[in-house]
């Protein structure tokens, strides 16, 4: 459930006739986007011009370059969402991205059938007026949306070849790809994603709501163009575009009926790589090759998604071959190692921009004092942490934000978490007035709940650690709802979470800001609250930098949260299967999409 | 008897009635929101969760809420699903038969094994054969039955390949006809296994019990006196006698075929409606649980009723009124 945008899926393998000419244009992409990348950020760290160009392009053509204001285009294929911001840039008035998957060759369907286990059941069809952590990576291959992030969260066109932000960075003017269609033969037009984005924007309990609350209206110059007008230019809004709750439904379909409610939510009309066949709850989810899609793809002929709650289960399907990929659950760390050294098994190891912490009460003593917090940081070792309750696959925590989303990420001293010092922790809590007296300073509730298996180990580490600088721990183990409405009450000490932090940092506010739904801890500081909002409005990266750095320092100084250690996650697939999002699709396709995945001979 | 059963089934009204209220204040009154899960954990803005809550029809007045369920049974609507956005009924039914299926199948062998061996046992008692039996009746009773399923699998689908790991069909090769049913009887096989291994000690345990003591009445006694043989004796009075404790347990267990066998249920990714309350329990479906809990509530009844009528058929000194 924390782990939404982790899913997963699959591959592909030469095929004769078309994948000469792919593999080569695959080859090119990734050599200049690895390059350019890194180039991008570096230029769009030192001149705020060059992020304002970065902003305005998302292309990812490796072959062409439209170079427009003598820049590097492609690179922008590659920058990260928040790099991507919409900015007023003279440079970006004039810049665009290119789609480098306009090309739609290569057979569709033959190379068989994908198997993927999923831990839980899809819960509508409809992917945008619910969270549904468990139909995400269907919804991925039933629909498509504008643009899209890829495995390292990087925005790359879909159903929007390329776009061009205005100079003012007010609008944004998106040109769709052309001959796509809806599965039952309808073209998908403009109008499906003014509608789409309009009733998104109408119902107030649509997850993708807040995020794209920048956008003032749509036009629809032609069928092929669409134009977002922008109350304010907003750096996060193509990430959020491309991540959550955002899929272009079929207007057709569903114009003047609730959406909640329309008989398509059962029998689904997308425009994805593969259509609806059937769905048995519990059981499988079964989809076939869309023969028409308008990309290059699908090379499968079927995705079927087998619904497994067990990890151990699912983790012996796997190496059973009744599963070829293993979306979910998250195979027991423990087991990871093992499954690396079968043969014929890949793990990809996915470090998530997710970070596991604890969480303090700040209206309530002790941990509402800075001293006690402070000391609590330093009673842990983190290295203890991987090495016990994450087996390893995890990193030790020093900073607040997620290394993966690296440009926000403050590293610099004054925003370092305190790490480990038994002694310091100790003669902290001494002259804070908690002496050990019989061997106790003071006891903590510690209620957990018990989603994954890592935090009732990672709490059982952290109580050794404070018992050890003499702090009593009650460990309470509690299912997600009971935890809930527990610590919204307050009745704990300190607490564990960990969670999504992309597609980008303006998410924080959730986290640490004021009244944020995660902010589980009380934590009110009204200076991090402007650095926030700060944030989320400006739109040069640098400014946006220096905002998020302000809150991690500002965190670093009040320890609301104690960040403990980083988050991996295993993706174990057999290696017949090539061309996963994440192998060699990785950059060609979005997160979740087996739209290039193949299926070889065991 | 018909006036009997007549009399029965109106009883079963207020029951299933109690129930429902019982249930509805129960989830009512357990921790955990809805409007927060359907949001979304780590996103939801509090504007989200409360038009969520308005969705749900969750920001209504209790008293309220409940008057519109009631209302809402009683012209047969169950409601809608929160998570699956479906009527209820529908969505409990697609799941019924793979229940009924594994459960009832187990059921059967378990009671008729645990009889058998039992009657076994009794003739022999604290032989090698009844002290090997007792020994594995206990063994089997204090397993878990998602850690003995979860070996079964290592052994008999990763280690022997003798069956399927987990699901009810093989999706990879989507059968029809009579593979069909071939392909769900060899994934019937662990999950009837696990059950099997973990109900027999109970019909075991109560069965050996009670024939052991039939043997020990005077009217056995006074049956070998007359030089009745011990065959007939045994089969014909000590057994017949000694079942009726069996079947009040079975019948019993028949209330729980719908739910009891939820944890066997995910160790073989089984998708039965254990599963599905056991979901619907952290998801906080209300419509979907009240739904599964108010079906149950029937079963209970009607297997308790039907225990009755069994009852009166072994043991002639019973006459229903």
């Amino acid at each position: 459930m924390m782990h939404r945008a982790a899913i997963l899926t699959s591959l592909q393998r030469p095929d004769p006739q078309a994948v000469a000419t792919f593999e080569a244009v695959v080859r090119a992409g990734r050599f200049s986007r690895r390059d350019l990348i890194r180039k991008g950020i570096l230029l769009g760290l030192s001149t705020p011009a060059i992020a304002g160009i970065l902003a305005s392009c998302g292309g990812s053509s490796p072959t062409s370059t439209p170079g427009s204001g003598g820049t590097t285009a492609p690179a922008a294929a590659s920058t990260s969402p928040a790099t991507a911001a919409v900015a007023p840039s003279s440079a970006a008035a004039t810049t665009t991205g290119t789609s480098g998957a306009a090309a739609s060759t290569g057979a569709k369907g033959g190379s068989g059938t994908l198997v993927v286990s999923n831990s839980g059941d899809l819960k509508t069809f409809n992917p945008d007026f619910q969270i549904d952590d468990n139909g995400y990576i269907v919804h991925s291959n039933l629909y498509n949306t504008m643009v899209v992030l890829d495995d390292d969260y990087n925005i790359i066109p879909e159903l929007a070849k390329q776009w061009k932000v205005a100079a003012d960075g007010l609008s944004i003017t998106f040109t769709l790809v052309s001959g796509a269609k809806w599965h039952d033969g309808q073209p998908v037009t403009a109008a499906d994603c003014k509608y789409t984005i309009e009733q998104i924007l109408a119902q107030k309990g649509a997850p993708g709501k807040d995020n794209l609350s920048a956008i003032k209206s749509v036009d629809t110059p032609d069928d092929t163009t669409v134009v977002f007008n922008l109350s304010a230019p907003s750096a996060p809004l193509l990430g959020f575009l491309g991540w959550y709750g955002t899929f272009i439904l079929p207007k057709h379909i569903y114009d003047g009926s609730d959406w909640t409610k329309n008989p398509a939510n059962q029998k689904p009309i997308g425009s994805g790589p593969f259509k609806f066949v059937s769905y048995k709850t519990g059981d499988n989810i079964n989809l076939e090759a869309n023969k028409d899609y308008w990309g290059e793809g699908p090379y499968l002929d079927k995705v079927i998604f087998r619904i497994i709650p067990d990890a151990n289960t699912a983790t012996q399907a796997f190496l059973n071959g009744e599963v070829d990929f293993v979306n979910g659950p998250t195979p027991p760390l423990s087991q990871v190692p093992a499954l690396q050294q079968t043969p014929g098994v890949k793990v990809d190891i996915k470090t998530y921009p997710s970070v596991y912490y604890l969480g303090c009460n700040m209206k309530k003593e002790p941990t509402s004092k800075i001293e006690v917090r402070k000391a609590i940081s330093q009673a842990i070792d983190r290295q203890q942490v991987v090495a016990k309750a994450l087996s390893g696959f995890g990193s030790v925590a020093t900073t607040f934000y997620t290394d993966v989303i690296a440009w926000a990420a403050d590293k610099q001293p004054d925003a370092q978490v305190p790490q480990y010092d038994k002694a310091a922790a100790a003669a902290a809590l001494d002259a804070a007035g908690y002496p050990a007296k019989g061997g106790s300073r003071f006891k903590l509730t510690f209620p957990y709940f018990t989603a994954s298996p890592q935090y009732g180990d990672m709490a059982q580490v952290v109580k050794e650690n404070l018992k050890a600088i003499d702090v009593d721990v009650d460990l309470v183990a509690l299912e997600i709802g009971a935890w809930q409405d527990r610590t919204q009450k307050g009745d704990y000490d300190v607490s564990l979470l960990d969670g999504f932090q992309g597609p980008d940092p303006a998410n924080l506010k959730n986290r640490v800001g004021t009244g944020g739904g995660i902010n589980f801890w009380f934590y009110s500081n009204p200076d991090v609250d402007k650095a926030l909002d700060d944030g989320a409005k400006a739109t040069d990266q640098k400014t946006r930098q220096d905002k998020y750095y302000a809150v991690q320092r500002q965190l670093a100084k009040d320890l609301p949260i104690i960040p403990l250690a980083g988050v991996k996650i295993p993706r174990p697939y057999h290696d017949n299967v090539t061309g996963l999002y994440f192998t060699e699709a990785k950059g060609k396709t979005g997160l979740n999409r087996f739209t290039l995945t193949k299926v070889g001979k065991k | 008897m018909g006036r009997y059963v007549g009399r029965q089934l109106l009883t079963i009204i207020p029951t299933i009635l109690l129930s429902v209220v019982l249930n509805f204040a129960l989830l009512h009154a357990a921790p955990g929101d809805p409007a927060r899960i359907y949001a979304g954990f780590d996103t939801a803005t509090n504007d989200q969760i409360a038009a969520v809550r308005h969705e749900l029809g969750l920001d209504k007045p209790l008293p309220l809420q409940f008057a519109l369920y009631v209302n809402q049974i009683l012209h047969g609507n169950l409601g809608e699903s929160f998570a699956y956005h479906r009527p209820v009924l529908p969505v409990i039914f697609e799941r019924l038969p793979a229940t009924l299926l594994l459960t009832i199948t187990s059921a059967i062998i378990a009671v008729i094994l645990g009889a058998l061996l039992a009657a076994v046992a009794a003739r022999r008692t604290f032989s090698k054969v009844d002290f090997g039996l007792s020994f594995a009746s206990y063994t089997f009773y204090a397993m878990p039955s998602f850690w003995l399923g979860l070996i079964l699998i290592l052994v008999f689908a990763s280690k022997l390949h003798w069956f399927p790991t987990s699901g009810m069909h093989d999706v990879r090769a989507g059968y029809t006809g009579y593979r069909n049913v071939l392909d769900v009887g060899k994934h019937l096989i662990l999950p009837v296994l696990t059950l099997v291994l973990v109900q027999t000690p109970i019909y075991y345990r109560i069965t050996r019990a009670s024939v052991a003591e039939q043997q020990r009445e005077d009217y056995i006694t006074t049956f070998r006196a007359t030089g009745m043989s011990e065959q007939r004796i045994f089969r014909r009075y000590a057994l017949r006698n000694a079942l009726l404790p069996t079947v009040t347990v079975f019948g019993l267990s028949l209330g729980y075929v719908i739910t009891g066998s939820a944890l066997v249920e995910i160790v073989f990714g089984w998708p039965g409606i254990g599963r599905l309350t056991l979901d619907a329990v952290f998801q906080r479906d209300y419509p979907l649980l009240l739904g599964i809990y108010l079906i149950l509530a029937v079963t209970v009844s009607l297997a308790i009723l039907l225990t009755d009528l069994v009852y009166a058929v072994l043991d002639p000194r019973i006459r229903l009124r």
